[in-house]
């Protein structure tokens, strides 16, 4: 179980996450909704250790961040919200470093990284240098990279952008299948489909203030015949309407 | 774990080091363990060439006796480690912008930084092994056993470098803190890596304006006196006592960087900091902000540093060497010279200006961003041209301003200084028209690191026979001149020579205009 507590982050004087508390229970696809701006990010890498937040806990599973910082990094993939990273090395190289890091067994490292290879058809360009792929290409190399260890913790900033259709289905079979076998998946995306697809749990983030944490259905039921996309513009969009935020604050509250 | 992680770092490091070498090998079809021996193999081969080059130079001096040459070529060596190191740090610590990479890994922070300073060992180690040697032979005396001498010297080598490198490493990453760094970091990379070269380049200065006689009794340097004491004498008490300080010191940098310094970087890097000072909104047209937008591309630290470093600084050393070791003096050259000056500009221009100039980059700059503009309802081949224009500007006046220097400094007359800058102004324009056009021929819009962008076609190598080329012809060309214009009339010899220019550096300029002209623009 993660658990966000009273997260703040201020940027000299603009406050990007403001007093942020909610539970991630594990086993659940959990999404994070919002605008840009909004916070997803920062509440993303605060959780991997990118960021330092103002202030405020994070503990997973009881164990304070700060405090177990390499252990809980240990649990953890990322795919961060840009593949352009380690441009230089081929995909086999980063492949390498992520097992290193995680010290992932030789053999199994082989095994996974084949299948996760032949899947997202990357087998062929596992020599060529990330630099050269395509921003969906290097998508593909650092997800692979993420599920290597097969974390117990999957984070994913904005994980479909670039991808293909075909990348994007597998990629969603991906994160159901890890949530099926018991672990945490956690992503933001601007696609609010996708949202409703795969989160069992969503929080909606806006200018930094969390407006909604709960389940997709509640949310959905809280307005019958609505759409998530009509809710979530009510909730965060330019006309946003402060009682249905209210109303849905209080039934988050009291679920 | 952590030597596998250590090993697997250090290999990344390797490749980001020498990103250029890295992609030749790989296209060779190189990858995996042969693709690290092959990167490592070249710092042994320049370790190799450089110990066997200066070392033997100094075996034919006693430098067991001989003090003063010691600590003098031990000073110039610290020098030269001193920039090295700085320019190796700001290169793999601050120029890579890897670190922030590592930072959601489950990596031991203290593998990656020592993972990162290995390669900056590695990298500067080569140049630094003639003071090995230097410390090696001031051991050697009749009636000592060579190993000895060995032993000895290496330690001292490995202790000395060890204080060089840390005390550079504890400065580096203290001024890294400062509130001036964090706020101009650009500049003060520039600042930083330039006077660094500076250093080097004043230290190569006094080594090529001393000679062997004057070095016999060079005077002694205090405090490297105390190391060849070591060295020559390593049992005395001296000895002892200099050998402690060094491990005190080495003990206290090291506390200091681990203590102080290094968590201080980890914790600066996931301090992600927002501009506070609102950046002003700049309008003006379409020419200001593409001017502003260019301007903006050059402001790179490494990029004008290295590009200074293969054009103007060659130039440099030629101008002082010539002015202070040879007392070069045109103050004897008359309005009948003219014509010779403006050759000489001609060749300056021509030596400075080549593919490692602002010019032979400056397409390749835009990287992706040109296929944008390209897009933009501007004329492209307008845009082309106006680059040209202002990078030709920039490097007019830099050329201008070594020029008026170098006229000063050889006290020449103020027409001939005019028709040397006329002739700096024509060369650099047929060579910055030849640069150019091999920019757009080689075009390299995806680059990593600015260095790819000088390797492009021969590489270091081309620029090195470009250099000395135009150096040795331009001598050959200017001594035929000033013996013609001094021997048969000057106002015929100026014209000839006046047409015989002006003819082949037309036809150049009529020939890139009209590959422009022609040019098909498709990226």
């Amino acid at each position: 179980m993660i658990e966000f507590n009273h997260l703040q982050k201020v940027y000299d004087s603009t406050v990007a996450l403001r007093d942020l508390s909610l539970t991630i229970p594990n086993g659940k696809i959990f999404g994070f909704l919002g605008h840009n701006g909004a916070g997803k990010s920062t509440t993303l890498k605060s959780l991997v250790s990118v960021i330092e937040p103002t202030s405020g806990t994070i503990t997973v599973d009881g164990d304070n961040l700060v405090d177990h910082r390499l252990a809980i990094k240990k649990r953890i993939g990322y795919v961060p919200d840009s593949p352009d990273i380690f441009l230089e090395l081929t995909a086999n190289d980063y492949w390498d470093l992520i097992a290193s890091a995680y010290q992932i067994p030789a053999d199994l490292r082989k095994k996974r990284q084949a299948e996760l290879s032949e899947l997202f058809d990357m087998a062929a360009h596992a020599d060529s240098p990330i630099g050269d792929f395509s921003h969906g290409m290097r998508q593909k190399a650092i997800v692979i990279g993420a599920l290597l260890p097969d974390p117990d913790i999957w984070v994913l900033d904005e994980p479909m952008t670039g991808l293909d259709p075909q990348a994007i289905y597998d990629l969603k079979q991906l994160m159901k299948k890890h949530a099926a076998k018991g672990k945490t998946v956690i992503f933001s995306t601007h696609v609010l489909a996708t949202a409703q697809e795969l989160c069992d749990d969503l929080a909606i983030l806006r200018h930094g203030n969390l407006i909604y944490n709960g389940s997709v259905d509640q949310l959905l039921n809280t307005m019958p015949n609505a759409t998530l996309e009509t809710i979530y513009l009510k909730m965060a969009g330019r006309a946003a309407d402060q009682q249905t935020v209210n109303e849905l604050e209080g039934s988050s509250r009291n679920d | 774990m952590i030597n596998r992680q250590f090993l697997q770092l250090m290999k990344i490091n390797l490749l980001y080091a020498n990103p250029q070498l890295t992609r030749r090998q790989r296209e060779k079809g190189k990858s995996g363990a042969a693709l690290y021996r092959s990167l490592i193999s070249q710092y042994v081969i320049i370790g190799i060439i450089f110990g066997v080059a200066f070392g033997g130079m100094m075996t034919l001096a006693n430098l067991n006796q001989h003090v003063g040459i010691f600590t003098n070529l031990i000073a110039l060596f610290t020098v030269i480690g001193l920039a090295q190191t700085v320019a190796a740090i700001d290169n793999i610590f601050f120029e890579s912008k890897d670190l922030k990479d590592y930072l959601p890994l489950p990596l031991n922070q203290w593998a990656v930084f020592t993972a990162k300073f290995s390669v900056v060992v590695l990298t500067i180690l080569p140049m630094e092994i003639p003071a090995w040697v230097v410390f090696v032979l001031a051991g050697l005396h009749p009636g000592r056993f060579i190993g000895i001498s060995f032993v000895v010297g290496t330690i001292m080598f490995v202790l000395f470098y060890t204080c060089l490198f840390l005390i550079c490493s504890v400065a580096i990453f203290s001024f890294a803190q400062t509130a001036i760094y964090q706020k101009h970091q650009k500049g003060m990379t520039f600042l930083m890596t330039g006077l660094s070269m500076i250093a080097m380049f004043v230290a190569i200065f006094i080594m090529n304006i001393g000679d062997e006689a004057a070095a016999a009794g060079a005077p002694i340097i205090p405090g490297f006196s105390a190391l060849h004491q070591v060295v020559a004498e390593p049992l005395s008490m001296g000895s002892l006592v200099t050998v402690s300080i060094m491990l005190v010191v080495i003990a206290s940098l090291g506390v200091i960087m681990q203590k102080v310094l290094l968590p201080k970087v980890l914790g600066g890097l996931n301090i992600q900091q927002i501009s506070k000072a609102p950046h002003k909104h700049r309008g003006g047209g379409i020419t200001r902000q593409l001017l502003r937008y260019n301007l903006g591309l050059l402001w790179n630290p490494t990029l004008l540093m290295q590009s200074f470093s293969l054009t103007l600084f060659p130039v440099c050393i030629f101008t002082i060497i010539m002015v202070f070791q040879n007392n070069l003096s045109l103050a004897t050259l008359t309005a009948n010279d003219a014509g010779v000056t403006f050759l000489a500009g001609l060749a300056i221009a021509m030596m400075a200006i080549n593919q490692g100039s602002l010019a032979g980059v400056f397409i390749s700059l835009d990287r992706q961003n040109l296929a944008f503009i390209k897009s933009l309802p501007i004329g492209f081949k307008q845009y082309l041209w106006f680059k040209f224009k202002l990078v030709l500007a920039i490097q007019s006046l830099a050329l201008i301003v070594l020029a008026v220097i170098l006229g000063i400094l050889a006290k020449l007359m103020w027409f001939d200084l005019v028709t040397l800058c006329i002739g700096i102004l024509l060369g650099n324009l047929v060579a910055s028209a030849y640069n150019y056009t091999r920019d757009w021929r080689l075009l390299d819009l995806t680059w990593t690191n600015v260095t790819q962008l000088f390797n492009r076609g021969g590489g270091n190598l081309v620029i090195g026979l470009v250099t000395f080329g135009a150096l040795m012809i331009g001598i050959a060309l200017i001594v035929a001149y000033f013996f013609l214009v001094n021997t048969y009339s000057p106002l015929i010899v100026n014209s000839l020579a006046l047409l015989l220019m002006a003819v082949p550096s037309i036809g150049l300029l009529w020939h890139y205009y009209r590959y422009w002209q022609q040019a098909d623009l498709a990226l």
